[in-house]
């Protein structure tokens, strides 16, 4: 049986409140947008979206497809037109504002209000952890975690959520929008990050964003045969420094399982370390 | 003190330890330093992902990896440090080996007793003298 381990913490258990919101609050007061956002903005919407002058839903979503979430693409479409079903540059940008340029609780209630769209009835108790795990699927495959552990590392996430806001007062496992918050802000504040980065990415990746650091998905240089890089985001999710690169200093394969040896790869390493082991007892 | 790698906890109880024999090694679900959680999967279940309880435990190691992290700009600052920490080490080690032998050339002893060949033409000399001066005394108290 494997056993996998990794030598980080976590932080303390978050609170949830019930607090459905059904909201698609596109309302902005002031543009957060410079001069220059702008007009990458405009130029990004008319060679995107626009088919002989008039903005494609067909277009739409194929810019915003998901492999791990196929509805996605028409669920945001959705979200912005409204019952319109008409999209517009106006919503296009309050869109990518609310989405890019808010803070992240508005930024992660945008995604939550997204995977509604697709959803039923927002309250029922199923319908809420198909949601959750929608969540995770996507914010793994947007971070640019390959295909291999997806699924697994989604549903283990979902089961992480479901366990620290499971009420005391009840069986019921209904999580909320406000639950999913509470928990990212705990053990993943820099998920809503994911989402901003794609979204800077495709909107405004001839500009250079100043004050924006985006998501980088931790990669695992020179490859691993314990674990892939879907274990690894979450990490990532919790600790910056957990992002970008990871230098492989130790394997037993190719260095050989002798104490000696592993203390020779690490010792002087003056940064973190990182072991994980696989044990097959 | 224990020898090993250990993580957590305390001297008497790591989070994580990994002896030096790297058997026995030890894992378990409470500390003082990190949040309590299982590091082991339970041995009963068939979900290495099985979060229901916290798991202590021994285990063995199949295979091991070691990996650093902390950002590009950290980790290339740290493997520079390693790179000049093993420099050190082997500097060291190189000039232990190396044997000062001017230092021999005020030391009688070593000279006699570690470097004989080399200094042997010092011992007769040595010796002669020796013998000239107990001749020369002699002959001052004249005993045949």
């Amino acid at each position: 049986m494997k056993h996998i381990f990794i030598s980080a913490s976590v932080g303390a258990e978050g609170m949830g409140n019930s607090n459905n919101s059904t909201q698609k609050n596109l309302e902005i007061d002031d543009n957060p947008l410079n001069k220059e956002e702008r007009h990458a903005l405009e130029a990004y919407y008319q060679n995107t979206f626009l088919h002989e002058n008039l903005p494609s839903k067909e277009k739409f979503c194929c810019e915003f497809a998901s492999t791990c979430y196929p509805q996605f693409g028409a669920a945001c479409y959705h979200y912005i037109t409204g019952n319109s079903n008409q999209l517009s540059f106006q919503l296009f940008m309050k869109f990518v504002i609310n989405g890019a340029r808010s803070n992240s609780t508005k930024t992660l209630q945008l995604v939550w209000d997204i995977l509604a769209i697709d959803q039923k009835e927002q309250d029922d108790e199923l319908e809420q952890q198909l949601r959750v795990d929608s969540f995770f699927l996507l914010l793994l495959e947007l971070s640019g975690c390959d295909p291999e552990g997806i699924q697994v590392t989604a549903a283990r996430l979902g089961q992480h959520v479901k366990k620290m806001t499971r009420r005391n007062d009840s069986n019921s496992m209904r999580i909320t929008s406000r639950d999913l918050i509470n928990w990212t802000n705990e053990y993943a504040p820099h998920a809503h990050k994911v989402f901003v980065s794609y979204i800077n990415s495709k909107c405004f990746s001839a500009v250079e964003l100043i004050g924006h650091v985006p998501f980088r998905s931790p990669i695992l240089e020179g490859g691993s045969s314990v674990i892939n890089q879907s274990d690894i985001v979450p990490l990532a999710l919790y600790d910056i420094t957990l992002q970008g690169r990871w230098k492989k200093l130790y394997t037993t394969q190719a260095d050989g399982l002798s104490f000696n040896r592993i203390a020779h790869h690490i010792l002087g390493y003056s940064v973190c370390l990182l072991p994980v082991s696989f044990d097959c007892c | 003190m224990p020898h090993g790698l250990g993580m957590g906890g305390s001297l008497e109880k790591f989070r994580l330890f990994i002896p030096d024999t790297l058997e026995d090694c030890v894992a378990h679900a409470n500390c003082l330093t990190f949040e309590s959680g299982s590091l082991l999967s339970p041995s009963n279940s068939s979900s290495p992902f099985d979060l229901s309880s916290p798991n202590s435990g021994a285990f063995s190691i199949d295979v091991l990896e070691i990996w650093g992290c902390g950002g590009e700009e950290l980790v290339n600052e740290a493997l520079t440090a390693q790179m000049k920490d093993r420099g050190d080490r082997d500097e060291m080690i190189r000039k232990a080996r190396l044997v000062d032998k001017a230092a021999f050339a005020n030391n009688m002893f070593d000279q006699e007793f570690l470097l004989p060949k080399n200094y042997s033409h010092k011992v007769r000399m040595a010796d002669a003298s020796c013998c000239e001066e107990d001749k020369a005394a002699a002959k001052a108290t004249n005993i045949p």
